[in-house]
C-alpha cells in the first residue's frame, strides 16, 4: 500500500490498451472466489481489451491467455497496482 | 455392477472441447436425459474399447471449480464427490483441459485431483495450440500432477485413441485409490494458492504459452468497440435477415412448384373420393406448405451456426450487456435468448446457466418473444402475400420487414423484462463474467453436420406432428358434409367451419375471419401448422384453380392488407406453442409462471394485433 | 358399382389415417400424466395388448437414464 490516503485502482478504472497487475480481490465470497478461479489471482497480469460506453460497463479484459467480460460491479471487486 | 465396466466422467472447463471429446469417444452411443429432480441435462454414452472393456463416460457441465455458482456446476461438483444418490461415483476422471488455454485448466486439475479419484489429464486442441507455438514437457507435467497427461485432438478422426489407451492401461491396474471422503470447498485462500502451484508446475514444464497474434487483439478492440462493434452487430443482423429472404426465393420457388405438380397429379389419378381430398388438399397443400420454408430455416442456421462457431456470440452479449442490465436481465440471459431465436424450449433450458433464481424467471418468461424458427413459416408467407418485392434504398422491403418483426419481438421482451422489474422491485446485482473465447473459423463440417440436424428437424416436425394436424385439420374440415342444396363452400357447414365463426366473433375486432381463427387452433401445438392449416382450409374451400396457385397468392387477393399486417402482430407475441408452456412448467415445478406467461402473451398479442389492424384501416382510408 | 367400392376402401383407409392421427397428436400433445392414464384406460379396453402397454408405463415411469432398463431382460 504505497500512496497513502489514495484508495486503489480497479480493473474498471483502466483505459483501453492498459495494463496492469493485479494487487488482490476483497473479501472471501462466491463472487471473489470465481474471479480468483478464473485467474484474477495477486500478480497476475491484466489488459484492457475494450470497455463500453458510457461509465465503462461492461468491459473486455484479457487475463491468463483468456478474455473475460465483466460488469462494472464485478471488475470493481479487482484492486491492480 | 459388472467387472469389466467402468465409469468415466469427463471434467473441464467450459468451451475446453470437452463435449467433442465425449462425442469423438462415444459417437453415436449416447443417451440424452436429466437428472433426477433437476432439470440439468445428463450425457452419457459409451465405449467398448479394443480389448473389449465397456466405458460409461459421463460429460459433466463445464465448470472452473467444484465451487458451484449454477445448477449445472453444482451437478458436477456433486457427481465428482458421489453425493447424487441417482449416480455411482465415477472410478476415473478424465480432465479435459484446452491447451490452448492450459492455466486455469491445470488449476481446476489441482483441484479435483484433492478429490482422490484416478485421474487422467487429456490435453486437447493440441493441434491448434502447437500452430500458435505451445509447446511443455508432458512426462514432466505427468509426474508433477502426480497423473497420466495424454494429448488428444477431439475434431479429428482417431483423435482421442491415446485417451482410450490409457484408460485401458489404468483400469487394468488394480490399485484402488481411495477417494477423499473429508473434501471441502476450497477458500479463496486455497485457489489463490492453487493458482500459485498451477504457475510453478507450468514454469518447471517449460511451458511455452501459445502466442496470440496481436492481430486478434485489435479485431476485438474494433469488435467490442462501443460504437463500431454495436454497428457491426446490427449490419450483421440485418444482412442475415436480407439473405434470408433474397437467396431462398429460388430453392423456394421450386418447391412450391414441385407440390403443384404432386396435388396435381394425386388429383388426376385418383378416382373422387375422400381419399383424394385427404391426400391433395389436407396432406399435400397443409404439409407443403410448410415444407416451402425448409431453405429459409436452412439460410437462417447456417448464420447462426457460423457465428457460434467463431467465437462472436459471446461477443454480441457483452455489447448488449448494458441493454439488457438496464431492463433487469442478466448478462448471461444473452445466450439462453439467442437460442430461442431457433425455438424457445432449448433457450429456456438453457437459462440453468443464470445463477440467481429471480434472473432465471425473468429470462424465461420472455424466451418467448424471441421469434423461433417455426414462426418464420407463418412471417414468410404474410410477407410474401402483402409486402411488396421492391427495392427501398437498396434493401429489398420484404427483407426490412422480416428484420422489423425480429426486432418488435426483442423490443416486446425488453418491455416485458422492464415490467417485470418494476413489479418486483428491488436492486439485484446481476452477474456476467463472461468467457470471451479465441475466434476461429468456422469449420465446414460442423457447420454442415449443424445444418443437417436442423433440416431433419424440421423435416421430422413436418412428416410427424404437422402431417397428424393436418389430417385431423382435413377431417374437421370436411365433416359434418353441407346439406343438400348448400350454396356456401362444404368447409362452412363443417365442424371446424363452424368453430371458425364462433372463434371469429372474438377475433373479428383485430381482423381475423374465420378462416385464421380455424388456422391458429391446430397451431397451438406447433406453430407452423398455422401455414399449413390455412393451406388446407382454403384448398377445401376454393374452387379448382385456386388450389394449383400458391397460398400467398390466395390470400393476398382475399384478405385486406390491415388483416395481414395484424395477424404478423398477433405472432409477435402470441404464445401459440403448447410444448413450449409445458417446458416452462417442467422448469419452474409449477403452474404459475405458465398460466402467467399464457394470460400475458394473449393479451399483448391480442393488443398489438388490435392496434395494428385499427392503425392500417385507418391509414387506408384516410 | 364400381364407384360404390372405391368409395367404401376410400373411406375405410381415411377412418383408420385420421384415427391414427388423433391418437398421435393426442399423445403428443399431452404430458406425463394423462399419458399414463391413456395406458390404464387402453389396458382396460384392450387386453390383448396389456404386455406391451406394461412395457411402455415402465419406460415412462422409471426415472430417465436409469440403467437398469437397459440391462433389465425386456
Amino acid at each position: 500500500m504505497g500512496d497513502v490516503g489514495q484508495t486503489p485502482r480497479t480493473l474498471s478504472g483502466l483505459k483501453a490498451g492498459e495494463s496492469a497487475v493485479v494487487e488482490r480481490v476483497d473479501a472471501d465470497d462466491l463472487l471473489a472466489r470465481r474471479l480468483l478461479e478464473i485467474g484474477f489471482y495477486p500478480g497476475a497480469k491484466v489488459e484492457l481489451v475494450a470497455s463500453m460506453w458510457p461509465a465503462d460497463d461492461p468491459v473486455a479484459i484479457r487475463v491468463g491467455g483468456a478474455t473475460f467480460a465483466l460488469r462494472r460491479q464485478e471488475a470493481e471487486r479487482v484492486k491492480i497496482r | 455392477m459388472s467387472a469389466a465396466e467402468s465409469r468415466i466422467a469427463l471434467i473441464g472447463l467450459p468451451n475446453c472441447g470437452k463435449t467433442a471429446l465425449f462425442n469423438r469417444v462415444t459417437g453415436s452411443r449416447q443417451k440424452v436425459a436429466n437428472y433426477p429432480g433437476v432439470t440439468v441435462e445428463r450425457k452419457e454414452g459409451y465405449h467398448r474399447s479394443a480389448s473389449g472393456r465397456r466405458y460409461r463416460l459421463l460429460d459433466l457441465p463445464g465448470t472452473y471449480s467444484l465451487t458451484p455458482t449454477t445448477l449445472d456446476e453444482a451437478i458436477t461438483r456433486d457427481v465428482a464427490l458421489g453425493r447424487l444418490a441417482s449416480e455411482p461415483r465415477p472410478d476415473t476422471i478424465v480432465l479435459v483441459a484446452d491447451a490452448t488455454h492450459l492455466p486455469l485448466s491445470l488449476r481446476l486439475a489441482l483441484e479435483v485431483k484433492r478429490l482422490g479419484l484416478p485421474m487422467i489429464v487429456a490435453l486437447n486442441m493440441t493441434d491448434l495450440a502447437r500452430k500458435r507455438g505451445y509447446s511443455i514437457d508432458r512426462e514432466r507435467l505427468s509426474k508433477e500432477l502426480g497423473a497420466p497427461v495424454v494429448e488428444t485432438i477431439a475434431v479429428a478422426r482417431g483423435g482421442a485413441d491415446a485417451l482410450i489407451r490409457y484408460l485401458d492401461e489404468l483400469s487394468s491396474e488394480t490399485t484402488t485409490l481411495t477417494p477423499n471422503s473429508e473434501w471441502r470447498e476450497p477458500s479463496a485462500e486455497d485457489v489463490q494458492q492453487t493458482h500459485i502451484e498451477a504457475t510453478r508446475i507450468l514454469a518447471a514444464c517449460g511451458y511455452r504459452e501459445p502466442a496470440r497474434s496481436d492481430f486478434m487483439t485489435s479485431v476485438d478492440r474494433f469488435l467490442l468497440h462501443p460504437f463500431f462493434g454495436l454497428l457491426v452487430l446490427g449490419v450483421l443482423l440485418f444482412f442475415v435477415f436480407q439473405a434470408v429472404f433474397s437467396w431462398a426465393s429460388l430453392p423456394m420457388d421450386l418447391i412450391d412448384a414441385g407440390v403443384a405438380a404432386l396435388g396435381e397429379w394425386v388429383r388426376g389419378s385418383m378416382p373422387d373420393g375422400p381419399l383424394r381430398s385427404l391426400l391433395a388438399d389436407g396432406i399435400i397443400a397443409g404439409v407443403g406448405s410448410v415444407i416451402v420454408f425448409l431453405p429459409q430455416i436452412i439460410i437462417l442456421f447456417a448464420f447462426i451456426l457460423a457465428l457460434e462457431d467463431s467465437g462472436y456470440l459471446p461477443r454480441a452479449a457483452y455489447l448488449l450487456d448494458r441493454v439488457m442490465g438496464s431492463v433487469g436481465l442478466s448478462g448471461r440471459a444473452f445466450i439462453p435468448l439467442l437460442s430461442s431465436f431457433a425455438c424457445a424450449i432449448p433457450g429456456i433450458m438453457a437459462t440453468r446457466t443464470i445463477p440467481s433464481v429471480r434472473d432465471r424467471l425473468a429470462t424465461i418468461m420472455v424466451a418467448p418473444l424471441m421469434t423461433c424458427s417455426a414462426r418464420l413459416p407463418v412471417y414468410a408467407l404474410l410477407i410474401a402475400a402483402f409486402i411488396p418485392d421492391r427495392d427501398l434504398g437498396g434493401f429489398n422491403l420484404q427483407g426490412l420487414v422480416l428484420f422489423a418483426l425480429y426486432f418488435a419481438g426483442v423490443a416486446g421482451a425488453l418491455l416485458v423484462a422492464w415490467t417485470l422489474k418494476k413489479f418486483r422491485g428491488g436492486n439485484d446485482t446481476h452477474l456476467l463474467m463472461l468467457e470471451l473465447p479465441d475466434y476461429q473459423w468456422p469449420r465446414l463440417g460442423n457447420l454442415a453436420y449443424g445444418l443437417w440436424e436442423r433440416a431433419r428437424l424440421f423435416l421430422g416436425r413436418a412428416g410427424g406432428i404437422i402431417l397428424a394436424l393436418m389430417v385431423v385439420l382435413w377431417f374437421l374440415s370436411t365433416y359434418p358434409a353441407p346439406p343438400v342444396g348448400a350454396t356456401g363452400a362444404p368447409i362452412e357447414y363443417s365442424f371446424a367451419g363452424q368453430l371458425g365463426r364462433a372463434l371469429a366473433v372474438v377475433l373479428a375486432p383485430i381482423g381475423f375471419n374465420w378462416q385464421i381463427s380455424v388456422a391458429l387452433i391446430p397451431g397451438l401445438a406447433a406453430r407452423e401448422v398455422a401455414v399449413g392449416a390455412l393451406g388446407t382450409v382454403y384448398a377445401l374451400s376454393g374452387d379448382e384453380t385456386a388450389v394449383s396457385t400458391a397460398l400467398s397468392s390466395v390470400i393476398a387477393s382475399q384478405w385486406s392488407l390491415a388483416t395481414g399486417l395484424a395477424l404478423l402482430a398477433w405472432y409477435v407475441f402470441a404464445p401459440q406453442c403448447l410444448a413450449t408452456l409445458a417446458v416452462v412448467k417442467r422448469e419452474t415445478n409449477s403452474w404459475r409462471y405458465p398460466l402467467i406467461m399464457t394470460v400475458y402473451l394473449f393479451g399483448l398479442a391480442y393488443l398489438a394485433a388490435f392496434a395494428t389492424y385499427r392503425l392500417a384501416l385507418w391509414f387506408s382510408v384516410g | 358399382m364400381m364407384t360404390m367400392h372405391h368409395d367404401v376402401w376410400q373411406q375405410l383407409i381415411v377412418a383408420l389415417l385420421v384415427i391414427g392421427s388423433s391418437v398421435y397428436v393426442f399423445w403428443t400433445v399431452s404430458g406425463l400424466s394423462w399419458r399414463l392414464r391413456f395406458i390404464r384406460a387402453a389396458h382396460r379396453t384392450l387386453p390383448p395388448l396389456r404386455g406391451r402397454l406394461d412395457r411402455l408405463r415402465h419406460r415412462l415411469e422409471s426415472p430417465p437414464g436409469c440403467s437398469a432398463c437397459r440391462s433389465c431382460s425386456k
